[in-house]
C-alpha cells in the first residue's frame, strides 16, 4: 500500500507539472480571471 | 478539534477570497495566482476568490480540450493527499452549511426521506453536468450554469449586487440557481451538510480517495470498546468504528472527540 500511496502522490503531481507546462496554467487561469457568466446564472 | 476546525474554515475562506476590492467594487481577481486550483468548492468569479475553482475548471478544461491533466492533476494530488477532509476543513459552502444548521430553528435530521436514492444524486451530476455535457456538447460548463449554489452565492449574488449592468441580465437561469441556493440553505436548517451529502461533485471525487489518502482515519480495534458513541456523534450518520474511510466522511473529527477511549485518530503516513 505504501508504494501505491507514493506512485500515485507522485503520478498526480507529475500530472500537474506537466499540465502546467503544456498550457494547463494558462488555460485556467484565462477562463477563472474573467467573469464567467454561465457561473453566476446569467449565461 | 471542533473548535481547530472552525478556527481553519473561517481562515480558509478569509484567506482564499480575501481580495476586498473585488467586493466594494463588483470586480474580480485576475492576478496570475488564478491559474492554481483552490481545494475546496470556491466559485472563480467570486469577487473576493484568489484562486480558481477545480470543478468549474476541470468543466472548463473539458469543453476547451485544454488543461485536463493540469486540473485532474490537482485534483488527485488534492485526493491523494487529503481526501474529504478537504471538505471538512478547507471548503466554503461545507462551513456556510453548518453555519446554517447551527441555528436552532426546526428538527434536526441526520438523513432526508430517501436518503439511499438521494445520495446517488450526486453521481448523476458529476457523470452527466461535470463530466460528459461539457466534453460531447463543448459549450458550457453544465453544473456551474445549471446546478451550482456555490457560484449562485458567491458569484452571481455578490456581483449582480455590485455591477448594474449585470443586474439588467438577470433571468430564468438566475431565478432557478437561486431557487437551488434557497433550497439548500433551507435543507441545512434540517440535515448537516445537505448539498455534500446529497449533491456535491467534487465530494465524489475527493470521497473515492478516502480510503487511500495519506491523511485518514486510523481505529485501535483493540481500544475500541464497541460502545457506539462515534456513530452518534457523527452528523453524517456513519459508523466510523467499522467503515473509519467511508466516502460520505469529510473528516470532521466529530467521533475522536466522542470516543471515550480516544481509539479514533488522525493518521497521516504513506503506510
Amino acid at each position: 500500500m505504501r508504494t501505491w500511496r507514493i506512485v500515485l502522490v507522485c503520478g498526480a503531481a507529475a500530472m500537474v507539472a506537466v499540465g502546467f507546462f503544456l498550457g494547463g496554467f494558462d488555460a485556467v487561469w484565462r477562463k477563472a480571471s474573467m467573469v464567467c457568466l454561465e457561473c453566476i446564472g446569467l449565461g | 478539534m471542533g473548535k481547530r476546525r472552525k478556527t481553519v474554515q473561517f481562515l480558509w475562506t478569509a484567506l482564499s477570497n480575501g481580495y476586498l476590492y473585488g467586493f466594494a467594487h463588483g470586480k474580480i481577481f485576475s492576478g496570475r495566482m488564478k491559474g492554481i486550483c483552490l481545494p475546496g468548492l470556491n466559485c472563480y468569479s467570486c469577487p473576493g476568490a484568489f484562486g480558481a475553482c477545480p470543478l468549474g475548471s476541470l468543466q472548463s478544461s473539458l469543453y476547451g480540450r485544454q488543461g485536463i491533466l493540469y486540473v485532474v492533476g490537482f485534483l488527485c494530488l488534492f485526493g491523494m493527499v487529503l481526501g474529504r477532509f478537504v471538505c471538512g476543513w478547507l471548503c466554503p459552502f461545507g462551513l456556510l452549511q453548518e453555519l446554517i444548521h447551527k441555528i436552532p430553528l426546526g428538527k434536526k435530521v441526520k438523513r432526508l426521506p430517501g436518503d439511499k436514492w438521494l445520495r446517488k444524486v450526486k453521481y448523476v451530476l458529476l457523470f452527466l453536468f461535470v463530466l460528459i455535457l461539457p466534453f460531447f456538447l463543448m459549450d458550457k460548463p453544465w453544473f456551474c450554469a445549471y446546478v451550482c449554489p456555490q457560484g449562485t452565492l458567491e458569484g452571481g449574488v455578490f456581483l449582480t449586487l455590485g455591477v448594474p449592468a449585470l443586474r439588467s441580465a438577470v433571468g430564468w437561469v438566475y431565478a432557478w440557481k437561486v431557487v437551488i441556493l434557497a433550497a439548500i440553505l433551507v435543507l441545512s436548517l434540517f440535515v448537516y451538510r445537505p448539498f455534500c451529502r446529497y449533491f456535491c461533485p467534487l465530494g465524489v471525487i475527493y470521497g473515492s480517495f478516502n480510503k487511500l489518502s495519506i491523511l485518514r482515519y486510523k481505529v485501535d480495534t483493540e481500544s475500541c470498546i464497541s460502545c457506539g458513541a462515534c456513530h452518534k456523534a457523527c452528523p453524517m450518520d456513519l459508523d466510523p468504528s467499522r467503515k473509519p474511510n467511508d466516502a460520505l466522511c469529510v473528516r470532521c473529527g466529530a467521533c475522536i472527540d466522542a470516543c471515550p477511549v480516544k481509539a479514533i485518530s488522525f493518521q497521516h503516513s504513506l503506510r
